[in-house]
């Protein structure tokens, strides 16, 4: 009996004072990780829910613009970047805490559920009163932000705010196969079953509004966004129902390539598909950028489905591309290779300008000057050479090869890639490795309140209304006029960004990832 | 020095609890240990998501629902048992012994159930987590080329009514009324309006739905969405809505518990026997290809034992009037000695509509490829499924006379349908351990097959046997199962076939001889139900000496 104590403690001696050397740095990792998640939780969310930036005093907030303090944004890097990271570090460090705080998340995402099952930009926590509040003072002022300048009351796929929210909550009922997130979850499926378009295709808004959030749109990942979700719902949940949704959309990509001579995409299409203008500096063209990503996407058709017809058209788009390459005069010295609009039926780039100061005398056009560009797809660079060694790659390869990781393709698949781990493949929590002098400084940079502050970041003014006119103030994200650059807080203000932590957070993730 | 301490402490104690055990411990404690090891195994070891097969080798390196099954496929229905029946075992567990181990293991369940709901409420056999793709793979392959499994030969996606739409429903509804977790409703309801809505007007139940009219055999139609007496379809669904009406108290379930009795007596054929299909102008029809249309005398002999129940339900006796015409037809359709398989049988399984002639169903071939299924007058070389039907047709006249005696009030006098103040303790709290069986056993303990102990209980003996047979994982390993062999094609590129082993003409089942042990779900609900049985006698007797 005393030699058998005796043993166990000699042996509970060695590995402990082995794991000594490596406990050190991880117990630091990890307890920087829960002390900057505490404050997250406790201290900036609104019911579990994030904005985008806060002022170190928590007293402003931005979504895409100036926010109330009863609104939190969805897309990333708002509340559904909180909430994919809480999955992640939940699985890496097997905490309930972060299931617990990606618990709230999705339960504000569920308030924030449309009638319809879909989502708006952000949630406000204070309801429609509130919201219409908001639109009627800083959405309506915000130049250049034209999606919110007023209220339309439906759900958007835009930037995948709808399929966003609804891949939270499936990885959130997988985690645990749950069911008191299914009802929500089943409603978001049914949302966007609903509101695709016969042909395939997605609005950017949904129930239908008279005006260009109805036209089937690429842009912003609507369509893209949408297949991808039905596609992850196919893989995790199995139903064959999400099977034929899933062909009309990929077949949408095909049937909305243009014919020759001008063999692109446009972002944008009417109801008889022809292609169509969006906001004001969004014209009717045919948009490069637009074509290489749906270029990309039908390779990636092909890699799903192995079938060749989604690659019949790809090398005339690619010529296409090739053709309508900027001259090296009109490159910006360099910055760009391509005009992002190509006018319709002359090949000739289009771009847009504008002037003025505010939404009452901004003014936007086009034409073919390339002198004070409005900085929308003003510097657009398409790797022409990748589309075309993407293509030949796959060319190149057997059917087998090109199918294989295919999540449409009719097979067993291992257990361990089914459900929550799914999407552990698909989206690992980190990427790549952080080193050790990295990690000492993103600890070294938390302050005692577990806040990791950033400076120079970017935001608006507050709005106003000026006593003489009437007007409201423009209540913008900070830009160039002109240009519409970026201009960043020149002060030394303190914030608290969401993407500072969430980009923080996954590298500590990635440095237990790899220490494991 | 702390943890010095404890370890030391720790090992102390681990010492002479030991010796305790050993010496004194008691058998309820034993037993509970015993039946949390087993559950612990089946669920943290062998379960899928929360899911179960029927066998398993113990490398679980292959597996078997009906047929061999993937490791991402768990099966709900067939012939029991499957993954609800699990979930049942984990409640009927929690409520004897409060531990909430059972409740998160058959919480477990229905998770693993509610994933694999289909959309219109209902459940098809399998529940595969890797979806669609590999479902569609599965029936490429084994399904495809199961001779004589014929209603896996066609992938249909549809929810089935064989035992697991209704076990996953009851085993919903159990486990909500249990806690009322209100997560577990929406997933319920949706269950409840598909069995609700896939009844027929006239009261019947087709084997899948929504219909779905594809796959034909020899000229005949797809039998699967034809009115269906197969596998207790109608009984389980009466049954199952019987126990909605009485835990969560609705009138809508009434009416199609009326509708669902009142099948049985326009179904019955002028020779007093009833078929086991009936197409959509309620004629005797076909099944699959060796289930010819006819008159049926074991599903007759079933539902005078129904019909029984019925007036016992109900009162009514209009459930007795087809009774004798029934017993008639039993009794003229008994085989004559030589037609006996030595003893055997007392009946045929089907016999021919107008002559009442025996139809012996016959099969030969290899596989689905050169497989054959005929019907004849030879009584020898038959085709298993059907034969050696055994009526006991006295029996069923004794039954008749006992509740034909019986007043109306009398007869009622433990229906569910009673309208009555209720005197239980509480009528969401079904289980076979609550009150006196006077009101509904949410358990399908009357109605199991061989493997289920129903309400017996074991004496200390047989306890002792079962945890002693107990491996160190908690398991009850047997051998000599019934297995199939591996998918393959051959170099010719001819399919394997992939039934279960079993003889080529009669279809009798071949056992796997060699010594292999295997992991099989019915040994440990046939084990768990025991010493369930066991405690809860224990529990009731100390409540006595209490009280």
């Amino acid at each position: 009996m005393k030699n058998f104590a005796l043993l166990v403690i000699v042996g509970w001696i060695t590995v402990d004072s082995y794991a000594q050397s490596q406990r050190t740095t991880a117990e630091s990792v990890t307890n920087a990780m829960r002390r900057a998640t505490q404050y997250m939780l406790d201290s900036v969310s609104t019911n579990g829910a994030y904005a985008r930036l806060y002022t170190a005093d928590l007293s402003r907030r931005w979504h895409e613009l100036e926010a109330y303090k009863s609104q939190v944004r969805i897309e990333e890097p708002g509340t559904l970047g909180m909430g994919n990271l809480y999955l992640d570090a939940y699985h890496t460090t097997g905490d309930e805490y972060y299931y617990q705080a990606a618990v709230k998340v999705a339960e504000a995402l569920a308030w924030g559920q449309m009638d319809c099952g879909g989502w708006h930009y952000f949630i406000d926590f204070a309801g429609d009163r509130s919201l219409k509040a908001w639109y009627r003072t800083i959405g309506k002022h915000a130049w250049g932000f034209e999606e919110h300048y007023y209220y339309r009351g439906n759900a958007t796929f835009d930037d995948e705010v709808t399929s966003g929210a609804a891949r939270f909550l499936l990885r959130m009922y997988l985690e645990k196969l749950d069911p008191a997130f299914k009802p929500a979850l089943d409603n978001a499926i049914a949302f966007i079953l609903e509101s695709q378009y016969p042909l395939g295709g997605w609005p950017q808004r949904y129930p239908l509004k008279d005006d260009y959030t109805s036209h089937y749109t690429f842009n912003d990942n609507v369509i893209a966004g949408n297949l991808e979700f039905l596609i992850d719902c196919y893989a995790t949940l199995g139903g064959e129902r999400f099977l034929d949704p899933i062909r009309r959309a990929m077949n949408f990509y095909l049937l909305t390539q243009q014919g020759d001579p001008q063999p692109g995409w446009a972002q944008q299409y009417d109801e008889k598909l022809q292609p169509a203008s969006a906001r004001n500096y969004e014209p009717a063209a045919i948009v490069t950028g637009q074509t290489y990503d749906n270029i990309r996407m039908l390779m990636e058709f092909y890699r799903y489905t192995g079938e060749t017809r989604f690659l019949n058209r790809i090398p005339a788009a690619i010529a296409w591309l090739e053709q309508v390459r900027l001259p090296d005069s009109l490159t910006n010295g360099g910055k760009r290779t391509h005009p992002f609009f190509v006018e319709i039926g002359t090949n000739r780039p289009l771009w847009a300008h504008r002037s003025g100061n505010g939404v009452y005398d901004g003014k936007y056009w086009i034409d073919y000057n390339t002198d004070n560009l409005y900085g929308y797809g003003d510097n657009t660079v398409i790797g022409v050479n990748y589309l075309k060694d993407e293509y030949s790659a796959l060319l190149a390869l057997p059917i087998d090869r090109v199918t294989q990781d295919s999540p449409l393709k009719v097979g067993q698949v291992p257990l361990k890639d089914t459900g929550k781990h799914y999407f552990a493949k698909k989206a690992p929590a980190s990427n790549g490795k952080v080193g050790e002098a990295t990690i000492r400084e993103i600890i070294k940079a938390l302050d005692s309140q577990g806040r990791w502050l950033s400076k120079h970041e970017w935001i608006s003014d507050p709005y106003t209304v000026d006593a003489a006119s009437g007007q409201g103030s423009n209540t913008a994200m900070h830009s160039d006029p002109v240009s519409a650059e970026w201009i960043l807080d020149p002060s030394d203000s303190d914030y608290i960004s969401v993407a500072v932590y969430i980009k923080n957070m996954r590298s500590l993730l990635a440095y237990l990832v790899n220490r494991k | 020095m702390k943890y010095w301490r404890h370890i030391l402490m720790g090992s102390f104690i681990w010492a002479v609890s030991q010796v305790t055990f050993a010496d004194s411990v008691d058998l309820e404690v034993l037993t509970k240990r015993a039946m949390l090891k087993a559950t612990k195994y089946m669920v943290e070891e062998v379960s899928v998501n929360g899911g179960y097969v029927k066998l398993y080798r113990p490398d679980f390196s292959r597996r078997w629902g009906e047929l061999e099954t993937f490791d991402t496929q768990i099966w709900v229905g067939g012939n029991y048992p499957f993954t609800p029946h699990m979930g049942d075992v984990f409640l009927d567990a929690y409520q004897a012994t409060g531990d909430a181990y059972y409740y998160q293991a058959a919480e477990k369940v229905a998770r693993a159930l509610i994933w694999g709901q289909l959309e219109s409420g209902g459940w098809d056999y399998i529940i595969d987590f890797a979806g669609h793709r590999s479902l569609q793979a599965w029936y490429n392959t084994i399904g495809k080329n199961a001779w004589g499994w014929f209603e896996y030969n066609n992938y249909y996606g549809t929810a089935t009514q064989h035992s697991n739409t209704t076990a996953a429903t009851r085993f919903l509804l159990r486990l909500y009324v249990e806690k009322r977790d209100r997560s577990l409703k929406p997933a319920l309801d949706d269950a409840i309006n598909f069995v609700l809505q896939s009844q027929f007007p006239a009261g019947g139940w087709s084997k899948r739905y929504p219909k779905k009219q594809q796959y034909q055999y020899n000229g005949l139609p797809d039998y699967t969405g034809f009115y269906n007496f197969h596998a207790d379809v109608p009984r389980d669904n009466i049954e199952l809505l019987i126990q909605c009406y009485v835990t969560l108290g609705e009138e809508r379930f009434l009416e199609a518990i009326n509708r669902g009795m009142n099948f049985f007596l326009v179904t019955q054929q002028g020779n007093g026997g009833w078929a086991k299909h009936y197409d959509m102008d309620l004629r005797p029809a076909n099944g699959r290809p060796f289930e010819p249309a006819g008159v049926s005398p074991v599903i007759t002999a079933t539902h005078i034992r129904l019909l029984l129940r019925f007036y016992t339900y109900t009162g009514d006796r209009k459930f007795l009037t087809p009774i004798p015409a029934a017993i008639e037809f039993l009794e003229r359709t008994r085989l004559p000695k030589e037609m006996t398989n030595g003893g055997k049988r007392t009946h045929a399984g089907v016999v021919e509509i107008g002559t009442e002639k025996p139809l012996w169903n016959h099969r030969r071939g290899t596989g689905v490829g050169d497989g054959n299924y005929w019907v004849s007058d030879d009584h020898e070389h038959v085709y298993a499924f059907g034969d050696n039907i055994k009526i006991n047709i006295e029996s069923l006249k004794n039954a008749y006379d006992a509740v034909s005696a019986l007043s109306p009030e009398e007869a009622t006098v433990d229906s569910p349908l009673k309208i009555e103040e209720f005197n239980g303790e509480n009528p969401q709290r079904y289980g076979r351990y609550r009150e006196n069986y006077r009101y509904y056993d949410l358990t399908p303990h009357d109605i199991g097959p061989d493997f289920y102990p129903g309400i017996r209980v074991p004496d200390e003996i047989e306890v002792k046997q079962i945890v002693g047979a107990q491996d160190e994982l908690g398991r009850w390993l047997t051998t000599h199962a019934q297995i199939s062999s591996p998918f393959s094609i051959s170099e010719t590129g001819e399919a394997s076939n992939t039934a279960l082993h079993s003889d080529p003409i009669t279809a009798d089942a071949i056992l796997d001889e060699s010594g292999q042990e295997y992991l099989d779900i019915r040994t440990y609900i046939r084990y768990m139900n025991l010493l369930i049985n066991y405690i809860d006698r224990y529990n009731r007797e100390r409540t006595n000496a209490v009280n």
